[in-house]
């Protein structure tokens, strides 16, 4: 028996580009998230300096 | 874990691994479009197959079922880190499983004549890409963190239930989706070279997967810490 191939070739490239931008895109988008962040922590406000540690008792007697 | 307050500024690159990762899902795609046989029924349209099936695998096998153990882990621990974890295992799985939900229509109208049916299979996997979409959801409406992390615990837990469902559905109801040809008990049923694609892509897949949870895990860790160094939480 013969068999006749579908030519779907269209499917097969549709499949592929869909899948890319969902992959594609969500890589995109971590990485611009991960920037987002970034540049919160560069508007971060540096901690308090801590304040200095007391003598040791025999320096004061 | 207690979260730190330091203001050290992570410091900023590409992931090694995710880049590994997209040039290896480059390379398998290549192998898979020119180099692997055209399957002589479903034409070129088949090798579909090579995108859909590691995709689906790696959504519900180890993307949910991590979603699973870190969610019944979180509940026993209350670790922040397995919420991380778990909440990266969800957003990278439902990416996973939308290019499932994607690349199968397209397949599907080539094979079946029509671009969905509502089957067992079909509409049970679209039920869990839902609740999945409706956990990450929940996730930014809660802003206390342990309430949000035990609620999505819970409901992690349920979104996985529905895997093995899933599994078995073509064995129990009438689908137009085929049965598994290579997750079977027998050998798989697929000729040599397409099985050698197959493994490939699931490598690659895999591989795409690892980078994009390493990347997703880290950006959960530095918002947390960097919340906590601004006093929100």
């Amino acid at each position: 028996m013969n068999v006749v191939t579908p030519a779907n070739g269209e499917f097969m490239v549709a499949g592929y580009i869909v899948a890319g931008i969902v992959y594609l895109g969500y890589t995109l988008l971590l990485l611009r998230r991960q920037r987002a962040l970034e540049r919160r922590w560069r508007t971060l406000p540096p901690p308090p300096a801590r304040p200095a540690a007391p003598p040791p008792p025999d320096a004061a007697a | 874990m207690s979260l730190t307050t330091s203001t050290a500024r992570p410091t900023r690159t590409i992931d090694g691994l995710l880049l590994a990762g997209l040039f290896a899902v480059a390379g398998a795609v290549t192998r898979a479009i020119w180099f692997t046989p055209v399957e002589l029924r479903q034409g070129l349209a088949q090798k579909i197959f090579y995108v859909h099936v590691p995709s689906a695998f790696i959504a519900l096998y180890i993307a949910f079922g991590l979603l699973a153990v870190s969610s019944a882990l979180y509940l026993w621990l209350r670790d922040p880190r397995l919420d991380r974890m778990a909440e990266s295992a969800a957003e990278v799985g439902l990416v996973y499983m939308s290019v499932v939900l994607l690349t199968g229509p397209i397949w599907g109208k080539t094979v079946w004549g029509t671009w969905w049916t509502w089957d067992a299979r079909l509409t049970l996997t679209l039920f869990l890409w839902f609740v999945v979409l409706g956990l990450l959801l929940l996730r930014q409406s809660i802003e206390e963190r342990s309430m949000r992390a035990r609620y999505s615990a819970v409901l992690g837990l349920l979104a996985a239930i529905l895997v093995p469902f899933i599994h078995i559905s073509v064995y129990l109801f009438r689908t137009l989706h085929p049965r598994p040809i290579v997750l079977k008990p027998s050998a798989p049923s697929l000729p040599g070279s397409m099985l050698t694609t197959l493994l490939i892509s699931f490598a690659a897949f895999l591989l795409l997967f690892v980078g994009l949870m390493r990347v997703r895990y880290r950006y959960a860790t530095e918002r947390d810490e960097l919340l906590a160094a601004e006093g929100m939480e």
